[in-house]
């Protein structure tokens, strides 16, 4: 041993980074492949990552970003829990919990990692994180707002050892198998997360036999420094200052209360400070434990700055983030957090991107609609089976950003397009529902010179006995996702059950038992818009009319665009006048126009 | 007796011929996009000039007509479809739009909402409705396709998908759609999503129904035309069109399934790659095709052929088996333009052979990076198409000017100098992507370069991404052809077989493989070209209870017996085990689709060594000046004729070698040698 840090190229640097980011990718494939349960094998909710043995997040899929970027605290969980001489080749580690070394969010979400072992030392660890249909707790699928405590929410796994020498520990899975609802699912998909891992560490071993580990750990070094650099070059471009705004959530589903985020951004030169304080005190069932939060405020960061940045250790150095202990975004034991991901989560995204978008309102994307997702349980009339259902076809559209129009459908913004919603055909085969409307839905979406992105009505209709029903998200009722740099705000997303002739209001965050042949219907919101709706060439607004996004009278409203209801054709004259008085409205002072 | 296969794409038609003892020779025409077909018989008609024949002549002793064909990959590429509308179930017709809520750049929100081949007025919607037993829940309600219809009518549409929910269970409903229409709308390419793609997924299914038919169209008036042509020369087999599963077609079965023609000649380069890339004695290759119109790159990873069901061509999904090729729009076509902030773009949009590029001087008035290469002294003006063009370049330099270097504030040969690095850099980031981004190092690869305007770029590319061995055939300029005649007739059957293991019924799975197998040798046979050995090759895909993708397993010949189906549950297991590193002994198995692979076997024509060299002298042509920035500007470089280029020969740069077809830039840093097929390779010289 020489001690001497081999000297590194830039193109092995960049060919390391890549070969690993494809393992990743690769390990992803294993779990969608293989696993049996829904919300993975169809909807892609889990993550995998690489990290080196200090816990520095060295490389991971793009995966469920609400996952991704707050994976490297359970890395140091490991670390903190057990001793060198307890890690050896072939173990598996699980964790859930967030108040265990912060090793988890919602218990929905477990955690395996496996050390890859070179010259009898950890030199790295693959990891997978994948939500869970059931982890026991007091209802179906984890979610109940008004569980007692985090106890009352499911099993909690601190960090445990679930392999040894590549062997299942039994008593360990019996004890867990014991207490969830899906055991059969959930042990072949024990064998899948174990799959996944094994080939993770395959892959690195070959990595490992092709390079050298000096010359593998010093390229992995040199690539996070890299992505640190170029972050640390994104964040000189936003101008220095302290920047602060707020955003609500509708409730926490045990109040009717507001739940307030509060967010102050201090850029300075080459780092940012990103500060929670001011957020309010923890509550039920949304509060969002510090991985959870980390993950939003660099999906906020990550994506107002270059896509081209991998996202590695490197690009956390620059940025500190502060989070008061016993708030919201950072809850003590024994705050419930059923919700984190689905609901806190998307309005830390939101405050921080409406926060940015003071210093760079053109590099920051509007408001998205919130998580609106619809979770069914129940028994199968058939076999009396118990059924769980996540399929995310409710959720609405995208905000606008600078130069792009939003996209329809691809919200949560916690999820920014990652998650892949349910087949509708696949749903019908495996539950007793039946969908009989699945569409965009005409101005759900927020005006702007760049139109957000639509959102949709979706009706379910129940072909089973009865059914648990909780709609798990925001409606949007606090406030509907934000226009930026001058674009409109988005809507309000709605949900009601029809009984027969019957209408009942549907309460985000509230466990309700729809009948047989009760419909579920949802209208969600789209996302803001971004720049004045004026600029909007009226070519382009007509296009939006012809092809229902947006209606006639909005066109007018809106985009001060003149069409004749009947052809839809483009009335110039009015058209000009309409955007000229809207105009001088605008530069003689615009409250007048807004109480007109 | 002779075969031929003709490549036609966006700029210039290839054709590669071979006699019964294996010589070999290539003529390429330019395309004619106004109507492809002139520039298929132009090919002919050259092919039989070079063989002192006459076109009917020529055609009778033809027993092997292959085709690639570029129509359907233009069209979606440069958006110019069938008007095209929809027909879905009633409540379902944005699941085109609505993507499954997925976008695959998470943390980029830059990136345009792609745009909808069927628009959302032209998405309508009948009252009809399959449950996912297959069971008729609602009939189907014709008034409403006769409405869809007179607004079809109305809108003066040209292709009509349709896509019903649960159509893989219960078509009926699709096909009466499909009847209606052909009465009522005969003119209308129709395409119905149980035929097209008999899968679950409602996504998938409809998007690839679509592409099929907004592509369709244009196919099938294409080929209507050409057969019509070469039947009236006497032409009287079927020409084969090549597919992007690697396999080829007969002409009346591709029209149907238009979807299967995207990405035709490109798909042909992956034979093509691995032939040459063997005798350099390796089958690790990146094979890049730079034609008119677009940049095929694919990566050949020992010997090994990548397919996916996962691709997307210009952002819509298809979900049919194809050859990994990942293409952009980049080519000697690709016109140049500077933005409003004063960004130098080059592509996508391609001037392709009419008007072409501005050197044509057939009215083309925007630079293309053929003009700029021309500026550069790169391809010589009275070469361009072995001489079928004659090049104006002083066109070139004036497009040049004024669309370029004056926006830019440059020099006319500074802006043609940016135009060749910009395109350069978009082709590598393109390789990157098939290699670096998947964890291959380019090192370990030879690059294959080809397409009649790739071996100009060819060096540069090699340096910007890293490939130290650069391998550019002779026959470059018509590499996908010559892929063809190293392709097979192919026939591949989907059948989908529910049910899981333990409950399998052998006879009604034997009668299925025996149907499925009767059908594509029949198929095959009455295709009937002459010398085809038939094989046949079983697989079932196979999965966990639970799971819901596949592992294919192959399966044997014959009547299966209860024996091999266990040894099929072992395979299965096995396999699961080497793709995933696990197996699952406990779970129970699913069937769920029975597929046959019919291969009819073509002789292949061997590679026939190059005369050895004769001395560079006898080879050089008269200098120019061309373009190297290492060098400062243009200097007076040495010019060979490739023609003229015997084995073994050395040359250094700066040179350019001209072919007929091409030209092969060698820069100052740089060597090239011929080897003992005549093919090129080029390698940087160290300092």
């Amino acid at each position: 041993m020489t001690g001497e840090t081999p000297r590194v190229d830039p193109l092995s640097v960049a060919v390391i980074q890549n070969r690993l980011l494809s393992i990743t990718e690769e390990m992803g494939v294993v779990l969608l492949r293989t696993t049996r349960s829904q919300i993975l094998n169809e909807c892609h909710d889990f993550s995998t990552a690489i990290f080196n043995q200090h816990g520095e997040l060295l490389a991971q899929a793009e995966d469920v970003p609400i996952h991704v970027a707050g994976n490297h605290f359970m890395a140091r969980a490991i670390l903190k829990s057990f001793s060198a001489e307890e890690i050896a080749a072939g173990d598996i580690y699980l964790m859930n919990d967030p108040y265990s070394h912060n090793a988890g969010a919602h218990l929905q979400d477990w955690t395996f990692f496996r050390p890859v072992f070179h010259e009898g030392k950890p030199v790295f660890w693959v990891m997978c994180r994948a939500h869970q249909m059931d982890e026991g707790g007091s209802m179906p699928m984890g979610f109940n707002p008004l569980a007692y405590d985090i106890i009352a929410e499911g099993l909690r796994i601190p960090p445990i050892k679930l392999h040894e020498k590549d062997q299942p520990i039994r008593s360990v899975v019996d004890l867990i198998l014991q207490n969830v609802r899906f055991p059969a699912e959930l042990r072949a998909d024990l064998l899948a997360f174990a799959g996944c891992l094994k080939l993770g560490e395959q892959r690195l071993h070959e990595v490992i036999e092709k390079y050298g580990y000096p010359l593998l750990a010093a390229s992995v070094d040199a690539a996070m420094e890299s992505s640190e650099k170029a972050m640390r070059a994104e964040i000189a471009r936003i101008p220095n200052g302290v920047y602060e705004d707020e955003v609500y959530a509708d409730h926490d589903g045990a109040t009717d209360q507001t739940v307030r985020v509060r967010c102050r951004i201090t850029v300075e030169d080459e780092s940012m400070c990103v500060d929670f304080t001011g957020s309010e005190a923890q509550r039920r069932f949304i509060n969002s434990p510090l991985p959870n939060t980390y993950a939003g405020a660099f999906i906020g960061i990550f994506t107002s700055v270059t896509p081209d940045i991998i996202h590695n250790e490197g690009c956390y150095r620059p940025v500190t983030i502060v989070a008061p202990e016993g708030s919201v975004v950072n809850p003590v034991y024994p705050a419930t957090t059923g919700c984190c991901t689905l609901v806190l989560g998307c309005h830390i995204i939101d405050v921080v991107m409406k926060t940015l978008g003071q210093a760079i309102p053109r590099q920051v994307s509007a408001g998205w609609a919130s998580h609106f997702t619809i979770n069914l349980s129940g028994r199968r009339p058939e076999s009396g089976e118990l059924y769980a259902n996540v399929n995310f076809c409710g959720n609405g559209g995208s905000g606008a950003i600078w130069g792009y129009d939003g996209w329809p459908h691809i919200a949560p913004v916690n999820c920014s397009g990652g998650i892949i919603k349910a087949s509708i055909e696949m749903l019908e085969m495996r539950n007793p529902w039946q969908v009989r409307e699945y569409a965009l839905r005409t101005d759900s979406a927020g005006a702007g010179t760049y139109r957000g992105g639509l959102g949709v009505s979706l009706r379910f209709v129940n072909h089973g006995y009865d059914s648990h029903f909780i709609l798990l998200g925001d409606d949007h009722s606090a406030a509907p996702p934000f226009g930026q740099d001058g674009g409109k705000p988005a809507t309000r997303s709605r949900c009601w059950i029809e009984r027969g002739d019957e209408r009942l209001p549907v309460r985000t965050k509230q466990h309700y038992v729809v009948q047989p042949g009760d419909h579920i219907v949802t209208e969600t919101t789209g996302g803001g818009g971004v720049g004045d709706p004026l600029a909007r060439p009226a070519a382009l607004v007509r296009e939006d009319v012809v092809n229902g996004y947006v209606s006639v009278e909005r066109a007018r409203s809106d985009y001060g665009v003149a069409l004749d209801t009947a052809t839809l054709a483009l009335d110039e004259a009015a058209t000009a006048r309409l955007r000229g008085r809207e105009r001088a409205g605008e530069a003689h002072g615009r409250g007048e126009e807004k109480s007109a | 007796m002779y075969r031929m296969a003709i490549d036609v794409g966006g700029t210039c038609t290839d054709g590669v011929v071979v006699d019964s003892g294996g010589a070999m020779h290539v003529v390429k025409v330019p395309s004619t996009p106004a109507n492809f077909v002139e520039g298929f018989v132009a090919c002919l008609d050259q092919a039989a000039e070079v063989l002192r024949l006459s076109l009917d002549e020529f055609l009778s002793r033809l027993e092997l007509l292959l085709h690639g064909t570029t129509i359907t990959t233009n069209a979606l590429l440069t958006g110019a479809v069938a008007k095209t509308g929809l027909i879905t179930t009633k409540g379902f017709r944005d699941i085109l739009e609505l993507r499954r809520g997925a976008r695959s750049t998470l943390y980029n929100y830059r990136v345009t909402f792609p745009p909808m081949l069927a628009p959302r007025h032209l998405r309508l919607e009948v009252e009809e409705r399959v449950l996912s037993t297959g069971d008729i829940m609602t009939p189907l309600r014709e008034a409403d396709v006769y409405r869809a219809v007179e607004q079809f009518k109305a809108a003066g549409v040209e292709a009509v998908a349709v896509s019903f929910l649960f159509s893989f269970r219960h078509p009926e409903h699709e096909q009466r759609v499909a009847k209606i229409l052909a009465a009522e709308l005969p003119e209308a390419y129709v395409s119905i999503s149980s035929e097209v793609l008999p899968r679950v997924g409602e996504y998938e299914r409809t998007s690839t129904t679509v592409v099929n038919a907004a592509v369709g169209p244009p196919l099938r008036r294409y080929l209507d035309h050409l057969e019509h042509l070469l039947r009236r020369h006497g032409f009287k087999r079927e020409p084969l069109i090549m597919q992007s599963n690697g396999g080829v077609l007969p002409a009346g079965a591709a029209w149907r399934h238009a979807v299967g023609s995207l990405l035709s000649g490109p798909s042909a380069a992956i034979p093509a790659a691995l032939l040459f890339a063997a005798t350099l004695g390796t089958r690790s290759v990146i094979s890049v095709d730079m034609g008119g119109t677009s940049f095929d790159v694919a990566l050949v990873n020992n010997g090994h052929m990548q397919t996916t069901m996962e691709k997307s061509i210009n952002h819509q999904r298809l979900a049919l088996p194809m050859l990994d090729i990942h293409t952009i729009g980049a080519g000697g076509g690709s016109i140049a333009w500077v933005d409003a902030g004063g960004l130098l773009h080059v592509g996508p949009h391609s001037a392709g052979a009419d008007p072409g590029p501005a050197c044509y001087g057939r009215g083309g008035a925007d630079p293309t990076v053929t003009d700029a290469n021309l500026v550069l002294g790169y391809i010589n003006q009275e070469h361009l198409l072995g001489g079928a063009i004659r090049c104006d370049r002083a066109a070139a330099a004036q497009a040049i000017g004024a669309k370029v270097a004056e926006p830019l504030g440059i020099s006319v040969s500074q802006a043609a100098h940016a135009v060749a690095t910009v395109v350069n850099h978009n082709m590598a980031d393109a390789i990157r992507l098939v290699s670096v981004r998947r964890g291959h190092n380019p090192k370990e690869f030879v690059l294959c370069v080809a397409g009649g305007a790739g071996p100009a770029h060819a060096a540069e590319l090699a340096k910007e991404v890293g490939v130290p061995r650069v391998l550019i055939p002779k026959t470059a300029a018509a590499y996908s052809a010559l892929g063809m005649l190293h392709t097979d007739l192919m026939r591949s059957y989907v059948e989908t077989f529910f049910t899981r293991l333990e409950n399998l019924s052998l006879p009604r799975l034997n009668e299925l493989f025996e149907r499925l197998e009767r059908e594509g040798v029949r198929t095959l046979q009455e295709e009937g070209t002459p010398d085809v050995a038939i094989e046949v090759v079983r697989s079932m895909d196979m999965r966990y209870l639970g799971q819901i993708h596949q592992v294919e397993v192959p399966a044997p010949p014959g009547r299966l017996t209860q024996a091999e189906v266990r040894q099929l549950a072992e395979a299965f297991h096995r396999k699961h085990h080497q793709t995933y590193t696990f197996s699952d002994a406990r779970s129970e198995m699913e069937i769920v689709d029975c597929r046959v692979l019919v291969i009819g076997r073509l002789a292949k024509p061997p590679l026939r060594p190059a005369p050895p060299a004769a001395g560079l002298e006898a080879a050089r042509k008269p200098a120019r000046p061309a373009y190297f920035a290492a060098l400062g500007g243009y200097v007076e470089t040495a010019i060979c004729d490739g023609a003229l280029l015997g084995a073994g020969s050395l040359i250094t740069g700066p040179a350019i070698i001209e072919e007929t077809a091409m030209s092969v830039v060698i820069p100052p840093d740089f060597q090239c040698t011929v080897d003992r097929y005549g093919n090129y390779l080029l390698s940087e010289v160290q300092a």
